[in-house]
């Protein structure tokens, strides 16, 4: 695997939060993400601990990038991953119960988020150890902030609150279709439109 | 051949370095979790009922097994109570919860325990302070069919109907054993 100049750390940011933002550009992980964005605590959950298992496992991956023959790499990649994703769910249940069973499922099934298999062989396997725990918090936290601002959405309008706090007047009736699986879709897809017309806006003020 | 060797050792390398990393973490939170589930237990079949609980270890026969996990045993001042079941059901997702019934065949309550419902709609269904489950609090096990389901959730309510039906039968056959 051919060894690549590090990008600087501000485009490794600027990929992760807007450019390559893993859920509204890459499209990547939206089985879960439409699954928890239903309230914006599952949200920043979800977010953190799949920020936590991609640092540590592009960490890793990227210390033993030499040591790991590239015909096994995949699977070398999934038990790092599962590792870290088994110590993520232990601990929450250990630590944060309610969190973990409000997640329930998706915490294990971070494993086969294709983001974080994504990053390993994109990103991690191809640069050092500093570079590819950046880029794990810079994708992670886009994932984050892509997440809150679903499930933000889809609590207001689907259940009148925020973080579990009413927000909206007793008098408004909640929109259920926007908490279910359509409506998370609906609202998907406008958002990605939405950062697509930002993007191609800022590209035509670059070109002039 | 040669090359197939070397690549299965340094996999099951890594496996081994894994798995050495999560029995640590395994051995840190085991205790934790294990004490919490079971003081959540606890005080989910305090609130139900009062007195002292004791998990009967005789099999749970066929019939019920599908549901029931566990029974305890309630007793106060050397007078029977009730029984508390954990029953898991499954309404839209799996729901974990403890029902209660008292000696006379009523049921006692419901607890969830864990529950993966979807926000806003089974969720309605397994909120404490919510229009379902207070239906079923000292509810004669005559009244359970005629439990009111939440509109729209019907999945979860018939689940959880179904896991207190359960324990209510349960409990019948578990009286009449005890009268013998």
């Amino acid at each position: 695997m051919s060894e690549k100049k590090p990008p600087s750390v501000k485009e490794i940011f600027r990929d992760g939060l807007l450019d390559r933002n893993p859920i509204f550009v890459q499209l990547l992980g939206m089985c879960s993400t439409l699954a928890i964005s239903t309230s914006v605590l599952n949200g920043i959950g979800m977010g953190l601990s799949v920020t936590f298992v991609l640092i540590l496992s592009n960490l890793f991956i990227s210390v033993f990038r030499k040591a790991i023959p590239s015909k096994i790499r995949i699977a070398s990649y999934i038990v790092i991953i599962a590792g870290f994703v088994t110590v993520v769910d232990m601990l929450l249940q250990a630590f944060i119960p309610s969190l973990a069973s409000s997640l329930g499922l998706f915490i294990p099934l971070i494993v086969v988020n294709c983001l974080i298999l994504a990053r390993a062989e994109s990103f991690a396997s191809r640069h050092g150890p500093l570079p590819s725990l950046v880029d794990g918090l810079a994708m992670g936290l886009g994932y984050t902030v892509a997440l809150v601002i679903i499930s933000a959405i889809r609590e207001l309008l689907g259940n009148g609150t925020l973080l579990g706090i009413r927000v909206l007047p007793d008098a408004y009736s909640p929109a259920v279709l926007v908490i279910s699986p359509v409506g998370g879709f609906l609202i998907l897809g406008a958002l990605i439109a939405l950062v697509e017309w930002i993007r191609r806006l800022q590209r035509k003020k670059k070109e002039g | 051949m040669k090359q197939i060797v070397s690549l299965s050792i340094r996999l099951a390398l890594f496996v081994a370095v894994v798995t050495a990393m999560l029995s640590w973490v395994n051995i840190l939170t085991r205790d934790i979790i294990a004490q919490r589930r079971a003081a959540e237990g606890e005080a989910a079949r305090s609130s139900l009922m009062s007195g002292t609980f004791v998990q009967l270890d005789s099999e749970i026969p066929e019939e019920f097994s599908d549901g029931i996990t566990a029974v305890y045993r309630a007793e106060k001042d050397g007078v029977f109570v009730g029984y508390c079941f954990d029953v898991t059901v499954k309404g839209y997702n799996e729901i974990q919860m403890i029902v209660g019934v008292f000696a006379d065949g009523s049921v006692a309550g419901v607890k969830i325990l864990s529950q993966t419902e979807t926000p806003g709609i089974g969720s309605k269904v397994v909120d404490e302070s919510g229009a379902y489950l207070p239906q079923f609090v000292n509810l004669p096990s005559s009244g359970i069919d005629s439990v009111v389901a939440i509109s729209g959730a019907t999945l979860s309510s018939e689940g959880v109907r179904d896991g207190v039906r359960v324990a209510a039968a349960y409990a019948a056959a578990l009286s009449e054993s005890e009268v013998e």
